[in-house]
């Protein structure tokens, strides 16, 4: 036991003698842990964001109009706040196919980041008898009910002091929260269609005009759609076109394959880069070591003068190496938490496929993983340099002039 | 017995592919309280046989053996342990651990050793025996030369070890701390450890109690 802590206060007494070359190789430690701890919380978040997204997906198809299917894409993937519009008849269309288990109609409309409003966001109405997409998600449910003219928020929505939102002038009480999506379904509010026909009306007194608002009964944007569990989607797509027309749909499997795929490339992305970082920091502490290990080989041979073991020296360059790579190691964690926490939102933002980091503490966890690996790049390298010198004769033997 | 011994000691090196002999055939012994020093031009193999001696080089053939055990049959941790208690080796050139103090590396063989650490008093004792009290807190890139030769005397002599074997230990000395050091080993010496000293400065042969000459690799008993 004291062997060992002699050993860490002779190491550490090494370091500080050195400061500049200890900076170097702690620097090789602080890119590992922290290129670990940050591709780790990214892949982390983003197998997290598209389970999150797979799980909340009500729907198993939704009709839009034919030419607006990157706008939907866009409400659901990337929260972009968009609006467009199909006659009604639609929903009516799919009543009776054969294989449509429940259908439900949504209505869009977007605020403005202007003083009248909260936020700009996307505006959702929809129709809590036949709902079965959102409901199932309102995490906090506050007293009062959506259909007095109060609204649900998304997860990523925020209210105003009061605990209210505003749209075109007029407060909203907030109902309920979802939870998160890791969809577009966060930057949106819900509410019900007579809700909507108040901010329509708002919208147009202010001078908007969107939508006439005498008629807004008349359209949809969408339909969602869930299918009975032995239905052949494109069978149901097939009925659904002999009764409308101008239409196009969406498949969630069809969505989410598509983001799996993106997903594949990113995570192909940063896997590269993690493992290049790695190997980066890994050769750099190894080379660094031999190096200064090397230059330190009249050290090493007083040491064995003043009967030093074998073991113990492997002991003392150890406990360098150890403390290097976990000090190093734990710099990279901080670095790391300063980048992932404060710059969350702008990642998730930056990147178009769903991203929802997992709990801090999880995440949190990555990083350990990080100081662990490079205080092991630590050990290991010091060690390594170490048995190559006391393998040579030359370490043992004190020469004049050297 | 002898305390230390050497039979048919050689050790061969190879210069330019053709390989020779930097200690050659050597026979010798030294017992407690004997002052040995070893004179021989530069490059007679002195410092090779040392570290032959002090079992930190093996020998091509021959064998040294310390109270009569032949040093190949001793494991590294007791071969340490021999060299942190019993055989203290002053070796050429600077040797101080440059991230401790002077004190502490005075007393480092005691970090890495089982000895219980001297008293202040001891350590006091000899360090204004070598005139380096004043420098007990200073680091070793503060030190001249020959400040750190002393201290590195310091830290061989603490402990009255069985042997010192010193590797011109006042190559950088002048004449007063020359003799200074001599005095230190002709003292250690009559308490009863052996002492080697090599040098060349044919001057400080008169402290010895024998006299070898070292000639390419062959030590010779001076008359
Ligand atoms: N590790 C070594 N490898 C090759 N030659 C060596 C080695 N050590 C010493 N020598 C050679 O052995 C001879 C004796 O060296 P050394 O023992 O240092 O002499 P001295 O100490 O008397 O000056 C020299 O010619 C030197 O070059
Ligand atoms: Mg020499």
């Amino acid at each position: 036991m004291s062997a060992i802590k002699e050993s860490f206060g002779f190491g550490i007494r090494n370091i500080r003698k050195r400061p500049y070359r200890s900076f170097c190789l702690m620097l090789a430690a602080v890119i590992g842990s922290y290129a670990l701890f940050v591709g780790l919380a990214l892949k982390a978040s983003l197998n997290n964001g598209i389970g999150r997204m797979q799980e909340r997906m009500g729907a198993d198809l939704m009709i839009v109009p034919e030419s607006s299917e990157i706008e939907a894409r866009n409400i659901l993937l990337t929260g972009e706040p968009e609006f467009f519009y199909m006659d009604v008849s639609v929903a009516k269309a799919v009543a009776d196919i054969e294989g449509v288990e429940c259908a439900t109609s949504q209505f869009y409309f977007t605020s403005l980041s202007s003083d009248c409003c909260s936020t700009r966001v996307q505006l959702i109405a929809f129709d809590p008898d036949t709902d079965f997409v959102i409901n199932p998600w309102i995490d906090e449910r506050v007293t009062s009910d959506v259909a007095g003219g109060s609204v649900i928020i998304g997860s990523e929505v925020t209210s105003l002091s009061n605990g209210k939102v505003k749209f075109y002038g007029s407060e909203y009480t907030v109902a309920g929260k979802l939870g998160e999506t890791a969809t577009g379904l966060d930057h949106s509010v819900f509410m019900t269609r007579d809700t909507m026909h108040e901010i329509l009306n708002d919208a147009k007194d202010k001078g908007y005009q969107f939508l006439n608002p005498e008629d807004d009964s008349s359209w949809v944007s969408t339909v969602l759609i869930r299918v009975t569990g032995d239905a052949d989607i494109t069978e149901v797509e097939k009925e659904i076109y002999k009764n409308a027309e101008g239409i196009k749909f969406i498949e969630t499997d069809k969505l989410i394959s598509d983001v799996t795929v993106k997903l594949g490339s990113v995570e192909n992305i940063i896997n590269v880069t993690l493992t290049v970082l790695l190997v980066f920091s890994f050769l750099t502490m190894i080379l660094f070591f031999s190096v200064i290990f090397h230059e330190r080989k009249k050290e090493f041979a007083v040491l064995r003068i003043l009967g030093t073991s074998s073991r113990r020296i492997c002991l003392f360059s150890l406990t360098e190496g150890i403390t290097i790579g976990a000090a190093g190691g734990i710099a990279g964690l901080i670095l790391g938490i300063l980048t992932v926490f404060p710059f969350n939102h702008y990642i998730e933002n930056s990147l178009d496929v769903p991203y929802l980091m997992p709990s801090a503490l999880a995440v949190i966890l990555y990083g350990l993983a990080g100081v662990l690996v490079t205080t092991i790049f630590g050990s290991v390298s010091s060690f390594l340099s170490t048995l190559s010198l006391t393998h040579a004769e030359t370490y043992y033997t004190m020469r004049a002039g050297e | 017995m002898a305390f230390l011994e050497a039979r048919k000691l050689v050790k061969e090196y190879k210069r330019r592919g053709v390989s020779f002999r930097a200690v050659d055939d050597i026979d010798f012994s030294i017992d407690t309280g004997d002052f040995v020093m070893i004179e021989g031009e530069s490059g007679s193999g002195k410092t090779t046989f040392l570290n032959l001696l002090t079992g930190l080089t093996e020998p091509t053939s021959g064998d040294v053996l310390i109270s009569g055990k032949p040093l190949k049959d001793i494991g590294d941790e007791e071969l340490s342990k021999i060299r942190n208690q019993k055989i203290k080796y002053i070796p050429q050139g600077e040797s101080l651990l440059s991230a401790l103090t002077v004190r502490e590396n005075i007393l480092f063989p005691y970090t890495v050793g089982g000895l219980e650490k001297p008293s202040p008093e001891r350590l006091l004792e000899v360090s204004d025996k070598l005139g380096i009290t004043d420098l007990l807190d200073e680091y070793p890139s503060e030190l001249s030369g020959g400040e750190m030769r002393r201290a590195t005397i310091a830290r061989a002599v603490i402990n009255k070890p069985s042997l010192i074997i010193a590797d011109e230990p006042t190559g950088s000395l002048d004449s007063a701390n020359t003799s200074r050091v001599m005095e230190i080993f002709k003292n250690i010496a009559s308490e009863g450890t052996a002492v080697i000293v090599v040098t060349h400065q044919k001057e400080t042969l008169g402290y010895a109690s024998k006299v070898y000459g070292m000639e390419q690799g062959s030590l010779k008993e001076a008359v």
